[in-house]
């Protein structure tokens, strides 16, 4: 039953990341990428890591995903424009893409992996709190501060090009 | 029970969908989309891997959880300069965009 669970899941993920780089439109595209990684959050769930897929529903489907649609509609293109989506050199890309899966893949099957466990428990969040607030309080107080400089940094990046443009003109 | 190696297979699919869409596509949102997709292939790497080696032990989740939040650092900033680009340049495909070259 896992097993056919999880086959669904990843052919969804999978056909959702295929529409993903090959659409023509991208909005189209950013959706499947939601499509995706709500498959990924299904993911989490099999692995008994619930609170990993109520992150990756609140932060990437919720979050990143509306983030990237505001910034699409910020940046679209003016009507009658039409531009090519893909590189020109989507071939070199294809056959670099497979002969890294192919390898991936390779070494994969040939490593031995010391399995110990059979994943039966469920990580609830009590877990991961004591776990985050007991031996890894340093990295969570260094991710905060990062998170702070990411976003103090992308408003005077964004404030900074709108001053450039207001100066040439 | 589903073996370890499934997950490793099918998380390195997601990672070279996401290495063809960087290489392949030329609008820069879909490019930090795809690399996006790729951070979430090492993401369920690591989540399967605390889960089938370390049992009880949620190390494997920390470290996804903290690229998780890195990485929407690293959106909002790619994001950020993506739109300052296009304020500059009033394109954002990464084949015109040359400042750097000379």
């Amino acid at each position: 039953m896992q097993l056919v669970i999880f086959f669904v899941l990843a052919a969804i993920t999978t056909v959702a990341g295929i529409i993903m780089v090959s659409a023509d439109n991208i909005a189209r595209s950013i959706y499947s990428h939601v499509l995706a990684l709500l498959g990924i959050a299904g993911i989490y769930l099999l692995l008994y890591a619930e609170f990993m897929a109520g992150v990756q529903v609140l932060v990437y489907a919720g979050g990143v995903s509306i983030m990237l649609l505001f910034a699409l509609m910020l940046t679209k293109p003016a009507k009658g424009v039409i531009r090519a989506l893909d590189h020109p050199r989507r071939v070199p890309a294809f056959i670099t893409a497979v002969v890294l899966f192919g390898l991936l893949s390779f070494s994969i099957f040939q490593a031995k992996w010391p399995l110990k466990v059979e994943p039966s428990r469920v990580m609830t969040p009590e877990v991961i709190g004591k776990s985050m607030f007991a031996d890894y309080v340093l990295p969570f107080e260094i991710v905060s501060v990062i998170l702070l400089v990411a976003l103090i940094g992308a408003v005077v990046i964004g404030v900074k090009g709108r001053e450039d443009t207001d100066d040439e003109e | 029970m589903i073996p370890l190696t499934y997950y490793l297979i099918f998380s390195a699919m997601l990672f070279c969908i996401g290495v063809y869409g960087v290489l392949a596509r030329r609008n820069s949102i879909m490019i930090l989309v795809s690399i996006e997709l790729m951070l979430n292939a090492v993401n369920i790497n690591l989540v399967a891997f605390s889960a089938y080696l370390r049992g009880d032990d949620p190390i494997g989740q920390m470290f996804s959880l903290f690229a998780i939040a890195v990485g929407a650092g690293e959106i909002g900033v790619g994001l950020a300069i993506i739109l300052n680009l296009y304020r500059l340049r009033n394109t954002i495909n990464i084949d015109q965009i040359d400042f750097l070259k000379w």
